[in-house]
């Protein structure tokens, strides 16, 4: 690298075809990106500032003692991080690793078809891969590592996105583009070889089902014993059906005024479910224990994955993607309006041990499996090869859709952060701690809180039944899984901005309302997905099941898909030490497992494309090895820590040795079945943990492999597109420079020249 | 209202660059909104075909385009993250 003139970026390519003469450069000269990488006095100082202010942001977070903490400091501690890491490790990223080069045609202006493949705006892109990669996932994990502390949190979601997260959403997303939208299962079998790329798919597919089970497990918790909540959420379906027959009979294509329209009838649904609430029938009706639930969103997840799309899952989609866009700008302002006080200690008593009630485990390494959506997500390499991919204008802009991307995910998760903190600790706990521990009862959960020793936690019962009131619910004892926590967070803010303690009630369940339209439409997205994935393998040995238009085919795919997360979901909803505690490490362990996975793949990759990549593959190794770590270890205490909180296996031969003692009750198991249900649940847990650390080894193995033998090689093979050369120019960044916007200007006049006026609209 | 505007020129001129500058904004967060939610997909496929097919094939309708979208997607989900 450093026999290159600095600016010199890109490759020569002798052997592709020669730029077109005629038309005006395709990608900025080099001489010109040069000018304006200069530093000049103005750019100083914003830097310096920018700098500064995150500086201070930092150490009033980190190293001040107050005794209160303004969330106004997170904001700002992310916001300069993202900007530093943008502006300064992205483009080292982007020149020593990526090496866009834009005389390349992308994937969507070689194969334009106007529909899969189509040069997008990359301010709209920008937009749609941050609505398929942000869901429920970075709101959830924040609020349950919430009982560490703030601190631990902060830190790995802040610097875990910049130095792996984005990095790995950029470079699936760049290395996916230039094989022309490949999946990173494909990828994986191309860079190493089968027993890698077989490995990879299992885990995938597997990976799938526990992230679809873990999230309907959210739902089913935020929605157990609340009428509301159940009446408001069942009330999408018929207003995403409404929506479909719009779209489809009444005005095709009009997707935002349907949205519109289906964003005020979901208002009126929640504002009804608190009058539905109220009434005895409505009560009766609609309060439903958490088994029934999990049935129903069983049934439902197979019906909706069986439907054409066009009826239920596009509309939902839509009002999705507006509700995200809308609620994150909201919450965002909402808290630089508020600006709340945070009195959670920077380190909490759990900090320390591996006990705590929400999630047990210590801080390492299970504090960076319970926050994986937000600081470093393996699902994003489904997302960063596939769909985005192929909408991609120049190569450039793959640095802000992929790193810029994540970067704002990151921040959704340091917003879920600080609309947990906010809350008073006591009821953080009893809102948190497993129904096994509170007995679910307000008795038991303040007995049980006030007995962790808390610093500055004095738990009353008026405290619980009068926020339960407040927000329209029976109870908030034991509303474990996250949603609730960050509901009652989000309407503590909403209501000092908007409404007061009036409408409450009514934030709480617009929160709860997104969460669960997020993680339906995960859910019955990933059921297609992972139908589609099993169709695929057992069409190998039965060729009939790889037509997707055969129903039965579709059918008994589909029943099997949703049998398998079915299943997690019934067994983590009836587990009798809590669900939640016990299964979502699971969801952090898979999620990084998959990004283990996809950045092995990447590694691979970059070490195969020359010597010129080998000193800069730390960059990739860095996130690569603290996440194999951090998974291993994870793992490794799941399965042989002698501690029951902890250890599957422990606990499994805990309870199981309990049994043919002849006890007939153990722990928090108060009954023989309860027991009977330990030792199965903890045998799946642990078998599951077993698998997946398996399948995720021999992929490290085999890209380590593969990238030594690249390394002496001095390369190796390209599964690259060949090199087409572009016919048109986009700026990379959000903000075109004024050199791209006079080349874009050029571009534009040629275009205009070109077209006859009336074909233009 | 015109006397008084003529006697303050700088304060009505910016008043009207201050409507202006968010009539832009209007129309840019409204662009984006379209943008975003596909409402111009139709549109997007109708300049593909023009430039591709010229004016010998006829291109889809505005309704069958949509259905043929939608069963696209049926047979190709795209997954959507946690």
């Amino acid at each position: 690298m450093t026999s290159q003139p600095p600016g010199s970026t890109v490759e020569a390519r002798p052997d592709g075809p020669e730029p077109d003469p005629a038309l005006p450069p395709t990608e900025l000269p080099a001489a010109e990106r040069e000018r304006e990488s200069r530093w000049t006095l103005p750019k100083i100082v914003i830097w310096a500032a920018i700098a500064l202010l995150g500086g201070v942001s930092w150490t009033m977070i980190a190293i001040v003692r107050g005794e209160t903490v303004n969330a106004l400091w997170f904001v700002f501690a992310a916001v300069c991080t993202y900007l530093i890491g943008y502006r300064f490790y992205s483009k080292v990223i982007e020149r020593y690793i990526a090496r866009p080069d834009d005389r390349r045609a992308t994937p969507a202006e070689v194969r334009a078809d106007g529909k899969d493949y189509v040069p997008t705006d990359r301010r709209v892109l920008y937009g749609h891969h941050f609505a398929a990669i942000a869901g429920a996932g970075p709101l959830v994990g924040p609020v349950l590592a919430a009982q560490m502390g703030y601190l631990p949190g902060t830190i790995w979601i802040i610097v875990g996105v910049v130095l792996a997260g984005a990095v790995q959403d950029y470079l699936v997303l760049f290395f996916s583009m230039r094989r022309g939208g490949r999946t990173i299962g494909q990828m994986a079998r191309d860079e190493l070889g089968r027993i890698g790329g077989t490995a990879a798919i299992i885990a995938s597919l597997l990976i799938m089902l526990i992230i679809i089970a873990i999230l309907a497990l959210v739902v089913v918790n935020a929605l157990g014993e609340s009428p509301w909540g159940v009446f408001s959420v069942a009330m999408t379906i018929p207003i995403a059906l409404f929506m479909g027959v719009y779209l489809r009979y009444l005005r095709p294509g009009k997707i935002s005024e349907v949205s519109i329209i289906g964003f005020v009838l979901l208002l009126a649904a929640i504002i009804a479910g608190g009058w539905v609430a109220g009434t005895p029938w409505g009560v009766e009706l609609f309060t439903l224990d958490r088994t029934t639930i999990a049935w129903g969103i069983i049934i439902y997840g197979f019906i909706a994955a069986v439907l054409p799309v066009w009826l239920l899952l596009a509309p939902r989609d839509y009002l999705s993607t507006f509700m995200k866009i809308g609620v994150i700008v909201m919450l965002a302002g909402a808290v630089m309006l508020v600006r709340p006080e945070i009195s959670v200690p920077a380190f909490s008593e759990f900090a320390g041990g591996e006990l705590g009630p929400v999630v047990s485990g210590t801080l390492f390494p299970f504090l960076f499996v319970t926050i994986a959506c937000g600081a470093l997500s393996g699902f994003h390499a489904l997302i960063a090869s596939g769909t985005t991919p192929k909408l991609i204008e120049k190569e450039r802009q793959t640095r802000f859709i992929g790193y810029g991307g994540m970067l704002m995910e990151s921040f959704v998760a340091i917003m879920a952060l600080v609309a947990a903190i906010s809350l008073d600790r006591g009821i953080y706990f009893a809102m948190n701690s497993s129904a096994a521990a509170t007995g679910g009862t307000v008795e038991g959960a303040v007995a049980f809180v006030n007995s962790l020793g808390l610093m500055g936690v004095n738990l009353t019962p008026e405290m619980l039944t009068s926020t339960a009131q407040a927000v329209g619910e029976e109870s908030i004892v034991s509303r474990t899984g996250g949603a609730p926590t960050l509901a009652l967070g989000i309407a503590n803010i909403m209501q000092q901005l908007f409404g007061g303690a009036a409408l409450a009630g009514f934030w709480y369940h617009f929160a709860i309302m997104f969460e669960a339209l997020f993680i339906l439409t995960a859910v019955d997205a990933g059921t297609r997905v992972a139908r589609f994935m099993l169709q695929d393998s057992i069409g190998n040995v039965i060729p009939r099941f790889k037509d997707t238009g055969w129903r039965p085919g579709v059918w008994i795919t589909t029943a099997l898909m949703v049998a398998g997360w079915g299943w997690i979901l019934i067994l983590g909803v009836t587990d009798p030490l809590g669900g939640i505690n016990t299964f979502f490490p699971l969801f952090g362990i898979a999620n990084q497992l998959l990004a283990v996975i996809a950045l092995a793949v990447v590694l691979a990759i970059v070490a195969k494309r020359g010597p010129s990549y080998v000193r800069w593959l730390w960059i990739i190794g860095l996130p690569l090895t603290f996440a194999a770590i951090v998974t291993i270890t994870a793992s490794a205490f799941k399965i042989f820590s002698p501690v029951p909180q902890v250890g599957y296996w422990s606990n499994h031969f805990a309870f199981r040795g309990a049994l043919e003692a002849g006890e007939t009750s153990f722990g928090t198991a108060q009954t023989v079945e309860a027991m009977e249900a330990v030792v199965r649940n903890t045998m799946v847990q642990g078998i599951l943990s077993i698998v997946f650390v398996t399948l995720a080894i021999t992929v490290v193995i085999t890209s380590l492999i593969a990238t030594v033998r690249a390394i002496r090689a001095g390369g190796g093979d390209t599964h690259e597109d060949a090199p087409v050369d572009s016919r048109r120019f986009a700026p990379s960044g959000f903000f075109a420079t004024r050199a791209e916007r006079e080349l874009e200007r050029t571009w534009d006049a040629l275009r205009a020249d070109a077209r006859p006026a009336s074909a233009r609209h | 209202m015109t006397a008084s505007a003529a006697r303050r020129p700088a304060r009505t001129s910016s008043v009207r660059a201050g409507a202006a500058a968010l009539g832009r904004a209007g129309r840019a967060v409204a662009w984006y909104l379209h943008e975003l939610m596909g409402d111009t997909a139709y549109r997007v496929y109708l300049d593909h075909h023009a430039a591709t097919h010229g004016a010998e094939v006829e291109p889809m309708s505005e309704r069958e385009f949509w259905r043929c979208r939608m069963n696209e997607q049926d047979q190709n989900p795209g997954a959507r993250c946690c």
